[in-house]
């Protein structure tokens, strides 16, 4: 499917491009976050790996999958932006990660869960939450994971065993205590 | 492959999974994709605009290479009917260069034109 619509944008239908900003839009959205913890930045992060997207669609090599060459833009995009922005939230994690907690929990401002567990994800390190993203939300596999990160398959799989026992370990200690 | 289902079996996790998909974020900007297709036209627009111009670049370009050709030819023609053999090489010589000179360009313009199109 995705190909058709390349070629699509590439016979010079732009319209066409809305397809790949439709269905990538909340997946890119969403590593975005996990990596910049912060929903505006991530939005202008998405639009720009879109841009960039469209921009180098010509040189777009078909051997891959549209979905993880796109990934790929957003995280860099990401990291770079996580790396030259000093503005951006940088938040400092597990050794301080429960005391924070606990201020966004017991702050309770939205007062729904789903706030809660977005608290709890966003104090995970940006490689551990886009590796978790990557691997439960969009079920990506560990060597398609390997390729949209540019780590080793073995360094994946390090990450994403932390990142499962980080996420236990905060929900665990926290959020029980406070349902 | 059984090996690669292994390796991905072995890292299945209800719990967590519940907890990402809980979490999941999607963009509330309604306006969100319309921005994105505002910006790639004006961007294609840009870009057809630079185009354009380029290419009439390039038809001068092509137009004033002509007229040195032109102007080479006719003095090379005059001093070969007028027995003046003198200064022949020198046109010839001055005629391959802006040849060599006017491919190059060329070929440098075309890349110009390729990388602002699809």
């Amino acid at each position: 499917m995705d190909n058709i619509y390349i070629d699509k944008v590439l016979s010079g239908d732009v319209d066409a491009f809305r397809y790949f900003v439709k269905t990538y839009k909340d997946m890119g959205f969403n590593l975005a976050v996990s990596i910049i913890k912060d929903e505006q930045y991530a939005e202008e992060i998405v639009q720009d790996a879109f841009m960039k997207a469209f921009k180098g669609l010509k040189s777009f090599k078909r051997t891959a999958k549209f979905k993880s060459w796109f990934y790929r833009i957003v995280v860099n995009e990401a990291f770079q932006r996580l790396r030259s922005n000093k503005k951006a939230p940088q938040l400092s994690y597990l050794e301080d990660s429960n005391e924070k907690l606990l201020e966004y929990l017991t702050e309770d401002v939205h007062g729904e869960r789903t706030e809660k567990i977005r608290s709890v994800l966003k104090m995970l390190p940006p490689k551990e939450g886009l590796v978790l993203n990557l691997f439960y939300l969009e079920e990506t596999s560990i060597k398609d994971i390997s390729k949209i990160t540019g780590w080793t398959r073995s360094n994946t799989k390090v990450i994403l065993h932390r990142a499962r026992k980080h996420t236990r370990l905060i929900w665990q200690k926290n959020i029980k205590n406070h349902e | 492959m059984n090996k690669e289902r292994k390796e991905n079996n072995e890292f299945k996790d209800e719990f967590i999974s519940e907890i990402i998909e809980k979490g999941r974020y999607s963009i509330s900007n309604e306006d969100f994709e319309d921005q994105i297709l505002q910006k790639i036209h004006t961007n294609v627009n840009d870009k057809e605009e630079i185009i354009s111009k380029i290419k009439l670049s390039l038809k001068f370009f092509c137009l004033g290479l002509v007229l040195i050709f032109v102007c080479l030819l006719g003095l090379i023609l005059r001093d070969s009917l007028s027995d003046q053999n003198t200064n022949v090489l020198t046109y010839v010589l001055v005629l391959f260069f802006t040849t060599a000179l006017g491919i190059l360009s060329i070929e440098n313009y075309k890349r110009v034109i390729n990388n602002y199109s699809f």
